[in-house]
Order: C-alpha cells, then structure tokens, then sequence
C-alpha cells in the first residue's frame, strides 16, 4: 500500500545515509527510500541521480585504501612547514604580515590534518548491479562505510533473503557449468574504477605524462637556482617554467581521464599536479601582497618578490624547499610512470 | 556475478569463496588489502529473455493496440491498452505504452521517480558569487546581477527529491539582492559628490 501511494503522489521518503566522504572527489550524497538506496551526484550546474533498488543489487565491494594516510602525511608536512617557516618569520623580524598569514595557514591545514586523522583510513565502496558496477564516493571512510553498508545489507536482504557461505558455493558451482555464458561487466576485469558505462580507452600518452615528470625536474632547477641568486628575471623564467609544467601535468591529467592508465601512474600525476599548485598560489598570493603593499601599479608588479631585498631571505628558503620537494616528486614520477608504462607491442 | 566480485581490486588476484558474505573484512592473500565483499541471491537470477517479435497472433489472443498481428503480452497500467512485447515498457513494477511513459515522465509528481537528472542553477550561482564577493568593486558588477538571474531561475526550477533548493536560492536571491543596492547606493553618493565638488 505505502508503495502504491509513492508511485501515485511521487513522493519517496528519504533519509540520509552517510559513509565518509571521499577526499578530492565530486561531491555527493546517498539516502535510503523503502525499497532502493539513491546516490546524488552533484556538479556545478547538474544535479544526477542514481536509483539502485534493493532487488536489483547483486554485490557490494570496500576495499580499504592508503589515500586518507597519504593524505594526513602530505597536510601534516605543509602544515608544520607553514607553521615553522611562519614562526622563524616572526621570530626574526623579518615580516610580521607574511609570518602572520603563514602561521593562519597553517592552522588551517593543520586543523584539516586532525580532522583527516579522526575520520579514519579511507576506502572504495562498489555497487554492483547486473548493467553496472559503479563507485559510491560517498561511502569512503571505512568506519562510517562499513556501517553503511551494514544498513544496506539488511534492507537488501529483507528484500532478496541472505546467502550463506555454503549457499553461496552451491550457486556459484551451478552457475559456472560449462552452458553458462561469460557476463562481460565493463571495467570489472582490469580494475579501472569508474562512474559512467563508458569503457575505458587504452592509456596511450605516458609520453606526456613523463614530459611532464621532466619538466617538474626542470621547474626544480629554476628554484633552486632562484634560492641561490635573488633576482627578477630568475624569478620570472621559475614563473614561465611553472606555468607550463602546471599545463603539462593538467593535460596528462586530462589524457588520462577513462584510460587503463595504471593506478600508480595515475596517483603519482595527481601528486605531480598537487605539489605544484600550491607553489603557484602561494607565489600568486605572495606576489599579489607585495605588489599592492609595496608597489602598487608598479611596473614590476607581482615580481618585484625576488627584486625586493626586504622579503629576501623567507622567499628564498620557500623556493629552495619547493625545489627540493618538485625534484623529488618529479624523479619519483618519472620512474613510476616508466615501470608502469604499457609496453610496446603488448 | 560472484566471480567478477571475488577478485581483489588491487591485485587483480582471485579470492576464495570464504572472502565473501562473512560480516567482516578479508585481507587478499598477495597484496594483503583490506575489503569486505557481499553477494546477494540477485545475482544469480537468471536473466530475463526478450521475446522475438514474429510471433503471430491466433484467434484465442488479443493483440497489441499497434501491431495487430502480434499478441499481447501486457496491459498499459495507465491506459489499459494491450500491448505487444515490442510496445511494451516494463518500469516500476508496472506496465506503460509509449505514450503513457512520455506522459509519466512530464508528470511532476510521478515521473519525479524516473526522472534522473535536475539543473540546479542556485548551485551555478553560488559558484559565481564567490569572485562576485572576492572581488568586490570590479568583478562584481558582472557576477553578481548573473548570479542573482540563475538564483531566481533556480528558485523556479523542478525540484529533485531531496535537499532544500529554495533555502539556497533563497539566500543567495536575498544576498545579492543586497549587494547589488549597496552598490547602487554607492554609486549615487559618488555621483552626488562629484556634483557637489562641482
Ligand atoms: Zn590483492
Ligand atoms: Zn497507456
Ligand atoms: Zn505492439
């Protein structure tokens, strides 16, 4: 009866159904109705809805994974670098407003790493249905997951009845007999997680993507060079080389959206792409300051960072530690994208 | 089914029988990850055959309300009328023609239950208030008379079945609302002592 009256006036009640959410992905909610689970995808403008009914769902999979840890490890290092670099600023004198903004930051991040650290290790939960098999972003930390699916569990198996391990082995016998046909399930077999039903194209640019490891090396060397001399044009060339090694690693990004691309390969261009954002904003923050504290529509504006003798000695210990930091993540890269890369011919 | 679930995610690896349906996790073998796998009874339903579409209808049958030749197979739920296996759209436990399922999917009400996809322009235009409010006096002259259109065109639009749309449309309409004769008010008190100085 409560079914037919939902049918007829459309109206589901739903509750919410929280799992973690997953760091670095669209957002996303889920809800339970009495007879399906609704996943909510919502991007900038569409809002997508995902309807997966209790007798419909054939398997549920979560697999614990390191991306929480790397992630705590990643905000604790920027946020006590921030912290330190913002503390020795103060300490010396050099500049009260930068020593300031930094110590703010890294509150900030440091407060994320806590809160990153409380929610516990993270994880991929898959809904399986026969057309597909699809990520639920929102299911991600594995203790609020774990009770997710839980609460999932039981109302599928209200609906569908349980299977014990024995019931299990029986069915699995008799369907695998030599009349059963394959079932192809689309980015099941080689492992590529994804949301839509497209199957993934080959990943073929790892040419790119070590393009882009080399010229994080390179982007390295102009810091390091920048740490060492002060001065515009120096500045101006780690600017250019950034700007382009950001392009570089965004396209490969790109290149590899729905590809085979190896999980390792792929994880170590985010890395690639996060490393060197924050250089390029703190730079962009940094020189905006100065150019409206110090020279205002000046024509160095925005470069007058390194030109600056004042702020000399703090830009200089930033640039050395960026490059230090883009050198290693650029030769790590580069030698994980060269291991995984699909071999010719294979 | 229950073979394309029982292999590890990571290492591509089979998993034995026992990883699955044990109310806890496993840990693979070789690559020592961590997961829980369920299987449910659903998977090893058979799937539904589609019937072919030369069957010729006999004297006992009723036939489709379109192709006469072919014998019915079910009723439209909404309708009535006996349809074909070919006309016949099978959707929440029930049964719809063409031309009722196009009627269910423009119904507010109950095609709000097929329908899978909403434009929420309050979401668009809570994105464009933030330069509109980082950037005060510039960029705000454009983003913020923008996103107060895609607010009120958001406070209109179908809703989908949760959240509270209105809430932030509504915000944002009154936010901006604000802005925008703050900085008409501005405006005129620069333009009155422009004249005064005069
Ligand atoms: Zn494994
Ligand atoms: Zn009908
Ligand atoms: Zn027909």
């Amino acid at each position: 009866m409560a079914a037919l009256m939902e049918k007829q006036h459309g109206a589901v009640p739903y509750s919410r159904l929280r799992g973690g959410d997953a760091p670095f992905s669209l957002p996303g909610k889920a809800y339970l109705a009495p007879d399906h689970l609704l996943f909510v995808r919502q991007g900038l403008l569409f809002q997508r809805l995902f309807r997966f009914y209790f007798r419909d769902i054939e398997a549920i999979t979560c697999r614990r994974t390191h991306t929480g840890a790397w992630l705590a490890a990643v905000l604790g290092l920027i946020a006590a670098l921030a912290l330190l670099v913002g503390m020795v600023t103060l300490a010396w004198g050099v500049s009260p407003f930068l020593g300031g903004v930094l110590e703010i930051l890294g509150g900030i991040v440091a407060v994320a790493t806590v809160i990153n650290i409380v929610r516990g290790p993270t994880c991929v939960t898959t809904l399986h249905t026969r057309v597909h098999s699809m990520e639920i972003p929102c299911f991600s930390r594995w203790r609020t997951a774990q009770a997710a699916i839980r609460t999932l569990r039981r109302r599928v198996e209200a609906v569908q009845g349980s299977l014990t391990q024995e019931a299990l082995a029986a069915l699995i016998e008799e369907s695998s007999g030599p009349d059963t046909v394959p079932r192809v399930v689309v980015g099941q077999a080689d492992g590529v997680r994804r949301l839509n039903a497209e199957p993934p194209r080959p990943f073929r640019s790892s040419g790119l993507t070590m393009s882009a490891m080399v010229l994080m090396v390179l982007f390295s060397f102009t810091c390091g060079l920048t740490a060492l001399e002060n001065g515009v044009a120096l500045f101006l060339l780690s600017q250019i080389v950034l700007a382009l090694t950001l392009a570089v690693v965004t396209l490969a990004l790109v290149r590899q959206y729905n590809t085979t691309v190896p999980a390792p390969v792929h994880k170590a261009t985010w890395t690639a792409f996060l490393v060197l954002l924050i250089p390029y904003m703190v730079n962009a923050l940094i020189a905006q300051f100065q150019a409206q504290f110090q020279a205002p529509f000046s024509a160095e504006m925005g470069f007058n960072l390194a030109a600056n003798g004042t702020y000399g000695l703090v830009p200089q210990f930033i640039h050395g530690f960026v490059g230090l930091v883009t050198l290693v993540t650029g030769v790590v890269g580069f030698w994980v994208v060269r291991l995984n890369r699909e071999q010719p011919g294979r | 089914m229950a073979h394309d679930v029982l292999i590890c995610e990571r290492c591509h690896t089979f998993l034995p029988l026992s990883a699955a349906n044990r109310n806890g996790p496993v840990s693979c073998d070789r690559c020592s990850a961590v997961m829980t796998v369920d299987i449910f009874p659903a998977a090893f339903r058979a799937t539904e055959n589609g019937s072919d579409g030369s069957v010729l209808i006999d004297s006992e049958n009723a036939g489709c309300y379109i192709h006469e030749e072919r014998p019915a197979v079910a009723s439209c739920g909404s309708c009535g009328k006996f349809l074909c296996s070919l006309c016949d759209v099978a959707l929440l436990d029930d049964h719809y023609c063409t031309n009722c399922l196009e009627a269910l999917q423009a119904d507010p009400g109950k095609g709000a239950q097929l329908r899978s996809e909403y434009r929420r322009w309050e979401v668009l235009a809570a994105w464009l208030s933030l330069p509109a409010l980082l950037f005060m006096p510039f960029l705000f002259v454009f983003f913020s008379p923008a996103a107060l259109v895609l607010a009120v065109m958001g406070w209109h639009a179908p809703r989908g079945p949760v959240g509270r749309p209105r809430l932030l449309a509504g915000l944002l309409i009154v936010a901006h609302l604000l802005l925008i004769g703050l900085m008409i008010a501005f405006f005129i008190v620069g333009i009155l002592s422009v004249l005064g100085e005069l």
